[in-house]
């Protein structure tokens, strides 16, 4: 494979694939149009200043809704605020905000839909159509209605539930300005990473345990969507010797333009190079230590005892899935998201040893009956202006997919992650889609398993 | 089964017990590893000290 090979679909957005798919575009143009029809406007309040879980769902969100909302995600309110969590070189959270595609403005915009971290003034905001108030409390995150009298405390620090809370921020605005399902904005959506059953509230769960230790050697396989995404959430937390992590990185394939509409790491810059290297330059630079393995996943080989035992999966390749539990990592963390223009807001998250191994789940998967998209009219229109049948099978088979889906996603994984590393609870499966978060289901670990170090590394001294 | 306190002879220094929070968090310090963890390897590997430090030891090399 080279960088020069173009697929088609390699420079569509995908959600703008969406708007096609769905039929609610004529054209690809007009799928295009939308996508960069949409902005948001995000609140920032003082109380941000001193929390780096509120400055993580800050960023998170701005990341997530600049590939999302490509008419502009405008953020009010982070002046002079210092940087609580890691980003490049920035050392203001307006630095950051800028660098991951936001434009700083000095007041709220009125017409766009909102999401608001810690308090802004009732002035400021207004009366709007939309407007959310993204809360956490230790372990839980999520977003309300804003005003809504359960706002969680924010007094427990916890770096995923700020992902968490930000990317169901971005989710539900995407959702209501999509249109066509009128829940979004009018309900709370969250839940507690430490217990993600459904039947926990999260707007009263337990905080949970304050971090002590964090992951330190990850096997990470995939590094598009999800796996960046994961990579974001790691990134996030405060390692106290980030040069204690060691990540292997392994995928085969190389960035294309479409990469930056889904993965949370990619940027204009760097598209055309393998996604190995270009995650090994990102770890790097936040000081862990990366060594990359560039082939497909496959049971062709052992992991040796020197390396990491930690497998932490995000691929959508059944054969891979398949062969998880057959290199022998101690432990498995796998993940998957939904495909179509319904199921792109579902997620999956997996961990092996479990009630049922990862080749009898995945072992004999088919392609499926994936939706058939061809006769909907922005392929019509592209069939008509010439594009032969194989490019429109090609293109018809990308997959639909949003960054935020992932990163809902990546704040599940690490704290799986981080309920292994403290010798905590785990679970087998966690299954729901951010159409209606409150249908979720998760399976708690009932395996044996024997106790097990995955690699441990200390928190910051800040952050004890 | 928890330390019997009336028994202030000759401390218990081969057996160590994992309902009793002082013993964990004094493992969890030495080791260097999260008390739950600490934990679940004495309900593992049963109130034998040797043992528990034993796989203790073992586990404390993925400790950075």
């Amino acid at each position: 494979m080279t960088a020069s090979t173009s697929l088609p679909g390699d420079d569509l957005h995908r959600l703008a694939k969406l708007f096609m798919d769905s039929g609610e575009a004529q054209t690809q143009a007009k799928a295009e149009q939308m996508i960069r029809s949409y902005r948001l406007a995000i609140g920032v309040g003082p109380e941000v200043a001193h929390s780096p879980t509120l400055q993580a769902g800050v960023l998170t969100a701005v990341n997530t809704a600049a590939r999302t909302f490509l008419g502009g995600v405008e953020v009010w309110g982070v002046e002079d605020t210092r940087l609580l969590v890691p980003w490049k070189r920035c050392n203001t959270l307006a630095e950051a905000v800028s660098d991951l595609g936001g434009r700083i403005v000095t007041a709220v915009p009125l017409a766009l839909p909102l999401v608001v971290f810690g308090d802004v003034p009732r002035a400021a905001v207004a009366e709007r159509e939309f407007a959310l108030q993204a809360t956490f409390n230790g372990w839980a995150g999520g977003v309300l209605p804003l005003g809504d009298s359960h706002r969680l405390r924010e007094h427990d620090e916890f770096v995923p539930s700020g992902v968490l809370a930000g990317a169901l921020g971005v989710s539900e605005a995407f959702q209501h300005v999509r249109g066509g399902y009128p829940l979004p904005g009018r309900r709370d959506m969250g839940l507690s990473l430490w217990k993600p059953d459904a039947e926990v509230d999260w707007r009263t769960a337990d905080a949970g345990p304050p971090l002590e230790v964090l992951p330190a050697r990850l096997w990470m396989i995939g590094l598009g969507h999800l796996g960046q995404a994961i990579l974001w959430t790691l990134g996030l937390l405060p390692y106290g010797e980030p040069g204690e992590v060691e990540l292997v990185l392994q995928d085969f394939d190389r960035l294309v333009t479409a990469n930056e509409s889904t993965s949370v790491l990619t940027t204009s810059a760097i598209v055309g190079q393998p996604k190995t290297r270009a995650m090994a330059q990102w770890a790097d630079a936040r000081g862990f230590k990366s060594r990359i393995c560039e082939r497909l996943f496959r049971p062709n080989f052992k992991i040796a005892d020197d390396e990491p035992s930690v497998g932490v999966c995000g691929v959508d390749n059944a054969l891979a899935r398949a062969a998880l539990e057959d290199v022998g990592f101690k432990r498995v963390i796998e993940a998957g998201l939904g495909k179509g223009t319904t199921e792109y807001l579902a997620l999956q998250v997996h961990t092996f040893p479990a009630a049922k191994r990862a080749s009898s789940i995945w072992g004999s998967a088919t392609a499926g009956d994936d939706e058939s998209v061809l006769d909907r009219p922005a392929y019509k229109a592209l069939a008509d202006a010439g594009v032969d049948g194989c490019g429109l099978t090609q293109l018809a088979g990308r997959t639909v997919g949003a960054s935020f889906v992932g990163a809902v996603t990546s704040s599940l994984v690490v704290a799986e992650m981080l309920r292994m590393s403290g010798g905590y609870h785990s679970y087998e499966v966690v299954d729901a889609t951010l159409r209606s978060l409150i249908n979720r289901r998760a399976v708690p670990s009932q395996t044996v398993r024997d106790p097990f170090n995955p690699g441990i590394t200390a928190v910051s001294g800040a952050n004890r | 089964m928890a330390d019997d306190k009336k028994q202030t002879g000759k401390p218990d220094r081969v057996r160590v017990s994992a309902n009793e929070p002082y013993e964990v968090d004094y493992l969890a310090k030495k080791h260097q590893l999260p008390s739950p963890l600490v934990k679940k390897v004495i309900e593992q590997e049963g109130p034998s000290r040797d043992k528990v430090e034993s796989y203790l030891n073992n586990m404390k090399k993925n400790r950075k």
